[in-house]
């Protein structure tokens, strides 16, 4: 009960609501812009949220991750193209409702029922962290830690890389990042080449800003042409009627259902989720025809499921230790920076910080709500902000809030390495995330099978190594070895990640609409329904 | 190419993503392999008993395993060419001039940050806003936008808007 009281009274606190209404407006507008990413703009606010209480940062943080959820629909049915990857679904029947002059229905629908999956998410947050979080501080020793760090960086490799060598040589590359600096066990010095500011590693913060979010700006630059796309500004009525309401009913069970689960595992974040749900929908629904074509059912699966994976990475994350996603990974980030090191430890010290995380999610996730359903033709004013200023905002942003975090202009230099280093891994398809996970816990593997291989010796295998750590590491195999298989019995040209194959399956279905529509409007039709080409597609992102 | 003669198979074709794809796959395996050196070498202090971890084992396997994956890498783009890159974008014409561009003006930028506050008598004026409202200009101009205000207001309100946020609320020593 105390830990309940303490949990909420820390949020009543003035400078935490602050905080989370800055956070909300962040995350809205990061959303709304397309090429803004949620982990990029964490990321960066982790610099402004060092000096802050922990209740504080998590509630500028949470509350980018929530809100960033329902901005980022937006562009996705207005211009199709979305404005992170987690809305990737929403372009399949948001933008085609849009077409039809449904706008504002299809984005009143998308925040209701993202507002229904994260808050369906904070009760699976509420009901399973601290029971998981049990189980792993009672069953989770060395052997069992090492095996599941190597059980999420391989889920991530598995899911996130359309080539599994590149995939693992992501995770590698991350891994070996994470050995430069002093060694903790004996301080022998790794990598540092004499240079002072590698002796306590790489900034972790500055390497995620450059590999998602100086690498995102300069493939924009690279790759931008003049667009003739206009966003749709025929809004159409608003407010869904009894009849639509109850026809999205079972494509949000199956949508909620599938994002829960999607987000509990490590690294899979809202945009496979969304493509599963929006697919799961399809197969169960009475109209399976209609999805693709402006379809309510599937823009509800889709987002129901993209946004119903928040608390189950937030379970991950908090009671594991393990990233539910890239924005997740750089919460840990910033949460070892506060002194609160997430894992199954984290509830014992810090009970009353599970009420402060449910009471933050569920503040943000109704003023998102609100401000969502406010008419949005605010938001729709900020697709017409020219480019240039967008790219050289950031750039400023990125290098200033880089700066801050070490109050060191080799910190930025290092940022804009990775930056490059991002854009190249970019342009030869190398998935970022499996990089990023391998440098958090990359140390956090060492250290653990270290002390596993100490205590091999003295004592029998079986007892060591428990059944929980064999099955977590046959599980990293088969995550990486079922879709190489897969792979290799594709044609090369058929070759992608989970989500590109969805994708695929989706732009068939859409495809027919699409050719029937092509002569009839009079938008240029960017056709990318899946946002294939969109701002960091390939990023496990939220 | 006549159009009896049968088309060469992808995979065999020297393209340029081919050549970017071995060059990076090179670069990579050339990454590995001097991991792995710098890996064993790294001077311990005191060296872990046989089947033990010391600062040296951790790295060593993760190059012995890099070079292993990145090995095959450089073998199948050699025999098989890359995969299709029906996902990336094209770069544009200009492109790579803009990403060039970006990276010499952060790099100017932060030279010039670096300098020091400039003392006047009786004034010390702080170069961080100087410096971001040049660099903002810079690059809006080197992004092709040309309006006068924006070049003159967006520049200052942004530098002004660092400078609050970060100098004044954060306390940050820019």
């Amino acid at each position: 009960m105390n830990a309940f009281v303490d949990g909420i009274s820390a949020l009543l606190e003035i400078n935490v609501i602050i905080a989370l209404v800055v956070g909300m407006v962040l995350g809205m507008l990061v959303g709304a812009f397309p090429g803004l990413t949620a982990t990029m703009v964490v990321a960066l606010a982790a610099g402004f949220t060092m000096t802050m209480e922990p209740v504080q940062g998590l509630a500028v943080l949470l509350s980018i991750y929530v809100a960033a959820n329902f901005g980022d629909r937006v562009p996705s049915i207005l211009v199709n193209t979305p404005g992170t990857p987690a809305s990737i679904a929403t372009t399949l029947d948001g933008y085609p409702m849009a077409k039809q002059g449904k706008a504002g229905l299809a984005l009143t629908v998308s925040a209701l029922v993202s507002a229904v999956g994260i808050l369906a998410s904070i009760i699976l947050f509420c009901a399973a962290a601290v029971p998981i979080a049990s189980f792993a501080r009672s069953s989770f020793k060395s052997p069992e830690l090492f095996a599941l760090v190597v059980f999420g960086i391989a889920v991530m490799i598995g899911i996130s890389s359309k080539s599994m060598i590149k995939g693992i040589l992501g995770g590698l590359i991350g891994l070996m990042l994470g050995t430069v600096g002093a060694y903790s066990a004996t301080a022998d010095q790794r990598f540092t080449f004499g240079v002072l500011e590698l002796q306590e590693g790489l900034n972790f913060i500055a390497v995620i800003i450059g590999l998602f979010g100086i690498a995102e700006l300069f493939d924009q630059l690279l790759t931008h042409t003049k667009s003739s796309v206009r966003p749709i500004s025929s809004l159409g009525r608003w407010w869904p009627n009894r009849s639509e309401l109850r026809q999205t009913g079972r494509a949000v069970a199956v949508g909620g259902g599938v994002g829960l689960g999607v987000g509990l595992i490590p690294a899979a974040g809202g945009d496979i989720a969304g493509l599963i749900g929006w697919e799961r929908a399809r197969r169960v629904s009475k109209t399976p025809e209609r999805f693709g074509k402006g379809s309510l059912e599937g823009l509800a699966a889709a987002d129901t499921a993209s946004s119903a994976t928040l608390g189950g990475s937030l379970t991950t994350t908090m009671a594991l230790g393990v990233p539910g996603d890239s924005v997740m990974a750089v919460m840990i980030g910033s949460m070892i920076i506060w002194g609160i090191a997430p894992g199954p430890s984290l509830f014992t010290n810090h009970p009353d910080l599970v009420v402060s995380i449910a009471g933050i999610m569920l503040l943000a996730t109704l003023l998102s709500l609100g401000l969502s359903l406010v008419r949005m033709k605010g938001m729709v004013r900020l697709l017409d902000v020219p480019q240039p200023y967008l790219w050289s905002g950031i750039l400023i942003f990125c290098i200033v809030g880089t700066y801050a975090t070490t109050n060191s202009l080799s910190t930025v230099l290092t940022m804009l390495v990775f930056g490059v280093v991002g854009l190249v891994f970019k342009r030869i398809e190398m998935p970022a995330g499996p990089v990023v996970l391998g440098l958090l816990l990359g140390p956090l593997a060492e250290e653990n099978l270290a002390r596993t291989l100490a205590i091999l010796p003295t004592r029998p295998f079986l007892e060591v190594v428990s059944p929980i750590a064999l099955v977590l590491l046959a599980l990293a195999v088969l995550s990486v070895v079922v879709p190489a298989i897969r792979s290799a019995m594709r044609s090369r040209r058929d070759r992608g990640s989970l989500a590109e194959r969805l994708r695929e399956e989706a732009e068939a279905e859409a495809a027919e609409y699409q050719t029937d529509q092509a002569g009839q409007t009079d938008q240029t039709d960017h056709t990318d329904p899946a946002g294939a080409s969109a701002p960091g597609a390939d990023t496990r992102r939220s | 190419m006549t159009d009896a003669a049968p088309a060469p198979a992808p995979a065999r074709r020297w393209t340029r993503d081919t050549a970017m794809e071995l060059v990076v796959s090179l670069a990579l395996l050339a990454l590995a392999i001097a991991y792995l050196v710098l890996s064993s070498q790294i001077e311990l202090r005191r060296e872990a008993a046989p089947g033990q971890m010391d600062a040296r084992a951790w790295p060593v396997f993760l190059g012995v395993a890099a070079v292993v994956t990145a090995g095959p890498l450089v073998l199948r783009t050699m025999l098989r060419g890359a995969d299709p890159r029906d996902e990336i974008e094209t770069a544009q014409p200009g492109g790579l001039l803009r990403v060039g561009g970006t990276m010499a003006i952060a790099l100017a930028y932060l030279a010039l940050w670096a300098v020091n506050d400039l003392v006047l008598p009786g004034i010390k004026i702080p170069v961080f806003p100087i410096a971001t409202a040049l660099a903002v200009a810079a690059l809006l101009l080197l992004y092709g936008h040309r309006g006068w205000k924006g070049l003159v207001i967006y520049p200052i309100a942004l530098a002004a808007l660092n400078w609050v946020l970060f100098a004044m609320l954060l306390r940050i020593p820019l």
